[in-house]
């Protein structure tokens, strides 16, 4: 696929790596050439500096034979704009990255069709989405649901006194075999590990696993984690994210937000009737123990500064906060701050890239996820009629090393996959792939 | 990514190995041309006799072979495949230096080249594109060698890494690294945005070009063999001819067909990319071009003219004989149709000159190459109008883009270690012996990567006379011109080394 980024930000930098790694050819325009000259020097793709939404520079990247123009600079009206010029000179499909929710209400989305927009993207939104999920979720790390819920995948920290450490994947299924479930993924000491039968379960492993959501209580206490109920939250940062996030939060819980500066706070105030907004650092303790640390269920840092969140996070753990989330922006701490023991991260970066990286695929995605501190992805695929995954039964694909399918919704039913099992067309499939595998596997889709 | 700072050396291994396999596979492709042209005997062992080349040749490309095997799997089966700056700057030098070593197998081991040391200038002169022959009498040898020899011109013209690149699709995102560090010019182009894809792209016109110069070739009354060895010498600016008068064996019209296809070969080959696209409007939008094609005009006017008047040879002669030279010179191809050393002192001067142009970035020419001066001297007069007005903003402009101040550095760089280089280089070899003229030229000769200088190596001469020292020397100086001096040069930098 010919795709063509415009900026080459946080956002638009992670996505042409993603993209290039999936073997799809990039060409990436910013205006900053120091920029261009770094994504240049580490990923095989083509950089032309210059503005977006001049046409010349687009037609140098060769817009006519686009498929794909995704616009992810900071400003929206240049997306925008870059959208609607780009679709106009041939651009197949357009995405534009923008910060107003209002734009991405359902009935506004004909507005921008006919303006020559595909979709519209908001990193701040899908980061306040995730963190909404996470809330659901307290034992779980990260989790994601698919097909409205009728599967689950999970990831969770086995901790040491976990029923399932020491056990190999086969023991497990033996011992329990009224339990629906299949670990699609391990990570351990930084390295993303595929489990086959044999492979077993040690503490501190992060264990990715899908399973239906009647598996799941019991699936979590294996891991020697608790479910709890969440009242009191606590964000820091009132940002962009921290906004989104109070907005839907602030009817469900008892909130309150910590916000820095003195007249962002009085907006927030203004605009937030339910939260109690705080003006204040939050790096300063004495201030997180008079507005009652200690009696939170959940801290949530989102500030703009990586740091800050990471460290105030483990001082809410210190505390006792059971579920601390935090916004780490640079890739290189997710690794690290996990091992450290923040239990959940949030990448806006990798969100965004993985909602935008579905529209790349040739099969049918409905969803997509790519997850945080490691280098995979898990995608939910529509069955098409003639593709080559309905032919055998899913052991004798040979379906990719590097990729697992984790279940089945079939209907109103789910199931997990097991070798024997066949696919049929209409099927909606759950596969867990690393990016090698990735287009490997959307060719059993096509 | 990671950035490790130790060199990964299984990789290097790896890429070096595949490398030797495709030179294993490129040697045979002169069996049937040994075959062809051998008298009966050819399947008796003949080694070192000087006068039989087809045994010889299979056993290099076994030997190459075998090498190359043990290298791949000497990297074992754990690799990373991040290939760093470091290991970019190493694998191509080492590359280059590798081929040539074993490209000598043939000539040495069938007796050919007596001494390894002739043997290897011949194939590095080959591969650099230089084409400075020690040979003597070339008609003498054996013709798989001779193709042999046109063949590690044009390997060596488009580029071993580049050919690589274009079919071994694993090399991806490091090969971007590989890349910079072979092909020439002072920013590389992009025709795609895959490395991969643009390197099929760039071998694609490349074997294009070649095909059609050998048609043309045989159409004017060569055979396939003659056809095909000039066509590797043209494309690749090399230079070796498989007559001892080179091209003034031929008619008119095959040196009007070679002087074409030189100047084509000068060229940027995105030039000719866009061309093929029909954009052709596009191709005179290029200064480089412009300015490459004038150069040519101009110095083809002046000689012509003085040649005219000062040897009554007629028009066409002289036209013929002065284009042929300065698209030989210019382009650094290095064939030669006329002893420009009869001709009077102030052509001499000229054609020295034209060997400090070179051809075009992005072509298989040597030299400094036309953007690189046309970048110093419009630096050059902006730093006047600088001083006329100090606090203006003057950016350098090349098709009316400015180009930024990294290059521009580079660039003045590059010319200044050129002329350092050259100055070095001419000490050396009037230390070793060599009378002033010839050690001038032998060194401008052999750093542009063009073949005959003037004095004792010049059109009618060779470089058999060159003392060995000498001839290792220029050997580095070949390798230096082709890879644009920082590859190897910053191999020996102390800053490489360090951790």
């Amino acid at each position: 696929m010919n795709i063509i980024i415009a900026g080459d930000g946080e956002v638009g930098f992670h996505l042409a790596k993603l993209l290039t790694d999936e073997n799809h050819d990039i060409t990436v325009v910013d205006p900053h050439s120091d920029l261009l000259k770094l994504i240049d020097a580490h990923t095989d793709l083509m950089t032309i500096p210059g503005d977006s939404t001049c046409i010349s520079v687009l037609e140098r990247a060769n817009i006519r034979r686009a498929d794909l123009l995704i616009s992810v600079v900071h400003d929206e009206q240049i997306n925008l704009m870059t959208a609607i010029i780009g679709k106009k000179l041939g651009a197949k499909r357009t995405i534009a990255r923008v910060n107003n929710t209002e734009y991405l209400e359902g009935k506004n989305i004909e507005l921008f069709k006919s303006l020559g927009i595909d979709h519209l993207v908001c990193p701040e939104r899908l980061a306040a989405e995730e963190i909404v999920n996470l809330l659901e979720q307290t034992a779980a790390t990260e989790t994601f649901g698919f097909s409205g819920g009728k599967l689950i995948l999970f990831m969770i920290k086995l901790e040491k006194k976990a029923a399932v450490v020491g056990k190999t994947l086969d023991q497990i299924a033996s011992e329990f075999p009224y339990l629906d479930f299949r670990a699609v993924a391990i990570h351990r000491n930084s390295k993303t590990i595929i489990p086959r039968g044999n492979d077993e379960f040690r503490a501190n492993d992060m264990a990715y696993v899908i399973t239906r959501p009647s598996g799941i209580n019991t699936l979590l206490k294996l891991g020697g984690k608790e479910e709890f109920d969440i009242n009191k939250v606590m964000i820091v940062g009132g940002g962009r994210i921290g906004r989104k996030t109070a907005t839907r939060l602030e009817k469900l819980y008892d909130l309150k937000m910590v916000e820095i500066n003195k007249e962002r706070s009085i907006l927030l105030s203004n605009d937030l009737r339910d939260t109690l907004v705080i003006h204040g650092d939050a790096r300063d303790i004495e201030l997180l123990q008079d507005e009652g640390i200690e009696d939170m269920d959940a801290f949530i840092a989102v500030t703009n500064n990586s740091e800050t969140n990471i460290l105030t996070c483990l001082h809410a753990r210190k505390f006792g906060v059971k579920k601390t989330i935090a916004l780490v922006e640079n890739i290189d701490y997710i690794d690290i701050s996990q091992n450290i023991g923040i239990d959940t991260i949030i990448n806006k970066k990798l969100i965004t890239a993985s909602y935008i990286a579905r529209f790349t695929m040739g099969s049918e995605v409905i969803s997509s996820k790519l997850l945080h501190g490691i280098d995979a992805e898990v995608f939910e695929f529509v069955v098409k009629p003639k593709s080559a995954i309905v032919k055998k039964p899913i052991r004798k694909l040979q379906f990719p090393p590097d990729a697992i399918i984790g279940g089945i919704v079939r209907g109103d039913d789910s199931y997990i996959a097991v070798g024997n099992f066949t696919i049929k067309e209409g099927d909606k499939v759950v596969v867990f792939s690393l990016p090698s595998a990735i287009h490997k596997v959307d060719r059993f889709f096509n | 990514m990671s950035r490790s700072r130790t060199l990964n050396f299984k990789i290097i291994s790896r890429i070096l190995g595949i490398l030797l396999i495709i030179e294993g596979a490129f040697l045979l492709t002169a069996l049937p041309f040994s075959w062809y042209y051998s008298n009966e005997q050819t399947f008796e062992f003949h080694f070192f006799d000087g006068q039989h080349d087809f045994w010889p040749i299979v056993v290099s490309s076994v030997i190459t072979f075998i090498s190359g095997a043990i290298l791949y799997f000497a990297a074992g089966k754990e690799l990373n495949k991040v290939i760093s700056k470091r290991d970019g700057y190493l694998i191509v030098s080492l590359t280059w230096v590798i081929i040539s070593i074993f490209g000598a197998l043939p000539f040495y081991l069938s007796g050919t080249i007596a001494s390894y040391t002739n043997a290897f200038f011949e194939t590095i002169s080959g591969f650099t594109t230089t084409g400075a022959t020690i040979i003597t009498d070339i008609e003498a040898m054996p013709k798989g060698l001779l193709f042999w020899r046109s063949m590690t011109h044009w390997i060596g013209g488009m580029g071993i890494i580049v050919l690589s690149l274009a079919i071994l699709p694993f090399l991806g995102i490091g090969g971007m690294q590989l890349f910079i560090a072979e092909v020439p010019g002072p920013t590389p182009d992009k025709l795609h945005p895959r490395i991969t894809q643009t390197a099929k792209r760039l071998w694609g016109i490349y074997v294009l070009l070649t095909v059609v110069e050998t048609g043309l070739l045989m159409l004017g009354g060569m055979n396939l063999f003659e056809g095909l060895c000039h066509a590797f010498g043209t494309m690749a600016t090399g230079g070796f001819s498989t007559r001892n008068t080179s091209v003034a064996e031929f008619s008119p019209y095959i040196q009007y067909v070679i002087t074409l296809f030189m100047i084509l070969a000068g060229t940027n080959f995105t030039l000719h990319y866009i061309a093929l696209h029909g954009r052709i409007k596009d191709v005179w939008k290029n200064e480089e071009y412009r300015y490459y094609i004038f150069t040519i005009l101009i110095a083809t006017f002046i000689i012509a003219g003085t040649l005219f008047f000062t040897h009554q040879e007629g028009v066409e002669k002289s036209f013929r004989d002065s284009i042929f030279t300065v698209v030989s010179i210019i382009t650094t191809t290095g064939f030669v149709t006329v002893d420009y050393l009869v001709w009077p002192g102030a052509l001499w001067f000229i054609i020295f000159l034209l060997m400090f142009v070179g051809g075009s970035a992005g072509s298989t020419g040597g030299g400094i190459k036309v953007v690189r001066q046309l970048l110093l001297f419009k630096n050059s007069l902006l730093e006047m109008k600088r001083l006329m007005h100090p606090q203006a903003v003057l950016p350098v402009r090349m098709n009316d883009k400015p180009v930024s101040q990294d290059i521009i550095f580079n660039v003045l760089a590059f010319f200044l270690i050129y002329m350092i280089i050259f100055a070095i280089g001419t000490f050396v070899m009037t230390f070793l012996g060599l009378d002033f003229e010839s050690a001038i030229g032998s060194t401008a000769a052999t750093l542009g990567n063009i073949g005959p200088g003037i004095g004792s190596v010049g059109p009618v001469g060779n470089f058999a006379h060159i003392p060995m020292i000498g001839k290792w020397f220029l050997s580095f100086l070949m390798l230096l011109g082709r890879l644009e001096l920082f590859t190897v040069l910053i191999l020996l930098s102390p800053a490489f080394w360090k951790r």
